[in-house]
């Protein structure tokens, strides 16, 4: 009987070593092919009002990244406003003379039409005084268990018209460049994403001549 | 005996779980101040490109798969069909679907058709995922308002929903002439 069972144990013994070096093989592709090789922040498009040729000199930045349908915990896969925040007023704010206020108004569940009649805005307004509002609005996302890449409407509003004078389509992809990538739940940190997405916008306010 | 309603039960399930969800029912809302409903007689339709209603979803391996949400062509026929059949004139227009101002995009057609009523459509989200089991689902939102005339201001407004596991296009056109129908507008 125990003979049996040893010779039955050494057969089992390769194929049970080729099943796990094939597991090995599977993950490895898997991964390698999950790896994004895209870029972290791509601009799709971007639009400016050619009759428009005022510059920023107070600007409202306004995050509204709250998608219909996305659950809570792929929301800790978006880049926050302490974030841009930081990226802000160190690539824009600073080196152009730019004075800068922020306000979120995302909230899970809360579908927001339009961020300038939001109570905190107009609140913040009342104060700051701004010339233009920034609003940077999450317009499509893509999840597989944790959030993978969303787009990015930024756009810019003049306050004292009240026009739509600028905007720009951004995709962040948090995928690429990472073989693995830390997983939502654990609410990561974004401030590499969030300094690339604000060098994006920049490059974007300087080509329209908007900075 | 046992077994084959066993069998059953289990087909059964399978099919209900397979079985797409129903679509969301076109809402609408009233503008709190808005004026009292008027008769459409001229109806300009402006909806997104045909490119809105399709979502990049992650498939196997870092690939992606388009899939087919909303067919905005479907859509403008049936409204056009319905209102029609009510007597109302329609022109359908495209937003270049990525607009800074509005009107100036419709300045053309606002001028040649001078519509009584504008029906305005505007995707609000787009989102697509998958399960690491493979499963993909895609699903946008729309909000719809209306104008009178060359009015800046909607009279009323309201929103839709679509997924990728069944066309909602015709379901979506016909409640949404239903929602105008019943608030006064035909």
């Amino acid at each position: 009987m125990g003979k049996t069972t040893r010779a039955a144990a050494k057969r089992a013994a390769p194929s049970c070593a080729r099943f796990v070096a094939w597991l090995l093989m599977i993950f490895a592709t898997a991964a390698l092919a999950g790896c994004g090789g895209g870029a972290p922040v791509t601009v799709v498009q971007s639009k400016k009002d050619e009759s428009y040729t005022a510059k920023l000199q107070r600007v409202m930045v306004v995050r509204d990244f709250y998608l219909t349908g996305m659950s809570e915990v792929p929301m800790n896969g978006l880049v926050r406003l302490s974030e841009i925040k930081v990226a802000f007023d160190t690539k824009v704010a600073g080196p152009h003379g730019v004075q800068a206020d922020y306000v979120d108004v995302t909230e899970y569940g809360k579908v927001v039409r339009d961020v300038r009649r939001e109570p905190a805005v107009a609140q913040a307004m009342g104060t700051f005084r701004p010339t233009h509002l920034l609003e940077l609005k999450a317009a499509s996302a893509t999840e597989k268990a944790s959030l993978q890449r969303y787009t990015v409407d930024a756009g810019l509003y003049d306050i004292a018209s009240g026009k739509l004078v600028w905007r720009s389509q951004i995709v962040i992809d948090n995928m690429a460049g990472h073989l693995m990538r830390v997983g939502d739940r654990l609410a990561p940190a974004h401030q590499d994403e969030a300094n690339l997405f604000v060098d994006a916008l920049r490059s974007q306010l300087e080509a329209a001549g908007l900075l | 005996m046992i077994r084959r309603t066993f069998l059953a039960a289990i087909l059964a399930g399978g099919m209900s779980a397979c079985a797409p969800p129903p679509p969301r029912p076109v809402t609408l809302v009233a503008a709190p101040d808005g004026p009292p409903p008027s008769k459409i007689q001229k109806l300009l339709v402006w909806l997104p490109p045909t490119q809105a209603g399709e979502l990049n979803v992650p498939a196997a391996f870092g690939s992606t798969k388009r899939v087919h949400v909303f067919d905005f062509s479907a859509f403008g026929d049936e409204l056009r069909r319905q209102f029609e059949g009510h007597g109302v004139q329609v022109l359908i227009g495209t937003s270049s679907g990525f607009e800074l101002d509005r009107a100036d995009e419709q300045r053309k057609l606002r001028a040649q058709f001078r519509p009584t009523h504008r029906l305005e459509v505007d995707v609000s989200y787009r989102s697509a995922e998958s399960t690491m089991a493979g499963s993909a689902r895609g699903a946008a939102g729309f909000l719809w308002r209306l104008y009178n005339g060359e009015d800046a201001k909607p009279v009323r407004a309201g929103a839709f929903s679509a997924n990728a596991q069944q066309d909602y296009s015709i379901a979506s056109a016909d409640g949404l002439v239903k929602r105008l129908d019943e608030a006064g507008y035909l």
